[in-house]
């Protein structure tokens, strides 16, 4: 049975990709040649030549079906885009992105190199979550199937705060790609209460480590957590992870954190 | 003319956007520098050593408006990312370097949010 957004079978085993880009992020989610990207960055400082080679790494072939998710638009999360050629774009099924995007050149030139392409952006709304506090940053169900549930965030001013997470749920482990969303918001509105059958979860960490709002770990220890990781760069200057927010995923996950700082980390759901 | 700080870490580095374009090149004429390629479509400014004030600093996603005058103490290096290279930079347009031990309140410069409209 597909019965899903992707056309993906249900109980199949899915791959996640957590892609070595530098400081940026750019996570896959694949079944067979379904391609789900969720976004496709990469590190600012990178040029082009190291652009090109990741691309050629990802290797888009003429069958595979493409599916883009870009969690927020900060340029380390669709950076990547820029280098794609027309080989690559015909491949694109479907891509989302939060709506509002900044109006600034480097963000026009991606959504114009879309358009030329034929490409059709969807811009996702923020959703409405009726409870919670009126001015509290939430995030609700923007979509759900048996493979994915995309979510959206409130209305907010807030870049990094106002994208979208994906929680993938495999046959064997679920998995969360969280943008650089808050833990507190991560928690409460996704994985508070969430219940999947004893199957355990890997968490991608929100904005490389770095600060994304305070987190009471506690509420964490409860979660069934395989696998941590982190998508960022050592000589970032963000000085990503923070100390505290490392001190505090190595305590969750009985001291095992992974990170793309040497290859790309690759999972089976 | 207007900026969005697309990136900011304190004391380290400001990554600084413009509206289109147009904006860049109208920039560059105001700032009377050399050798303007208008096929050329990047646009971050990269800002090295910038220091404000705790809380007054720059925001990532919001918008400042900075003249001619904001620029004076700032050094330019054109050779990173502004010529034609074989390995280009897709993003960074110009470097430039904060020069004075003051710290600059960025803050006073913000303006009401462009992508609001």
């Amino acid at each position: 049975m597909k019965n899903n957004y992707f056309n993906i079978e249900a109980n199949s085993e899915l791959e996640l990709n957590i892609i070595k880009v530098g400081h940026g992020n750019w996570n896959e989610i694949r079944s067979g040649k379904t391609r789900i990207f969720y976004d496709t960055g990469a590190d600012k400082r990178w040029r082009q030549l190291s652009i090109r080679d990741l691309i050629d790494t990802m290797d888009i072939r003429n069958d595979h079906d493409i599916h883009i998710v870009i969690s927020h638009w900060d340029v380390d999360h669709y950076h990547a885009l820029l280098e794609f050629e027309s080989k690559h774009f015909k491949r694109i099924k479907s891509i989302i992105a939060p709506s509002n995007p900044p109006k600034t050149n480097t963000c026009t030139n991606v959504i114009q190199l879309l358009k030329l392409n034929n490409v059709h952006l969807e811009f996702i709304k923020p959703v409405s979550v009726s409870n919670g506090p009126l001015k509290e940053i939430k995030l609700g169900l923007y979509r759900f199937d048996n493979i994915i549930d995309v979510y959206r965030a409130t209305n907010t001013k807030n870049r990094n705060q106002g994208g979208i997470v994906l929680l993938v749920k495999g046959k064997n482990c679920d998995a969360l790609l969280t943008g650089d969303h808050h833990y507190s918001k991560l928690y409460k509105y996704i994985l508070n209460g969430y219940s999947n059958n004893d199957k355990p979860l890997i968490f991608i960490t929100p904005h490389h480590g770095g600060y994304a709002g305070k987190w009471d770990i506690n509420n964490w220890k409860q979660l069934n957590i395989r696998e941590v990781a982190i998508s960022y760069c050592q000589s970032n200057p963000y000085n990503h992870p923070t100390r505290d927010n490392l001190s505090k995923l190595i305590t969750l996950n009985n001291g095992n954190v992974s990170c793309t700082t040497r290859r790309t980390l690759n999972y089976l759901l | 003319m207007l900026f969005y700080c697309e990136s900011y870490v304190r004391d380290t580095l400001l990554i600084l956007d413009v509206k289109d374009i147009d904006e860049l090149s109208k920039w560059w004429g105001i700032m009377e520098f050399q050798n303007w390629n208008s096929s050329d479509k990047r646009s971050l400014i990269e800002i090295k050593d910038i220091k404000c004030p705790p809380y007054h600093g720059p925001r990532e996603g919001y918008w400042y408006k900075l003249n001619r005058n904001f620029w004076e103490d700032f050094e330019f290096d054109f050779e990173k990312y502004s010529f034609e290279q074989k390995n280009k930079s897709l993003i960074f347009r110009v470097s430039a370097t904060y020069k004075p031990k003051e710290e600059c309140n960025f803050y006073s410069y913000k303006v009401a949010n462009i992508d609001e409209k």
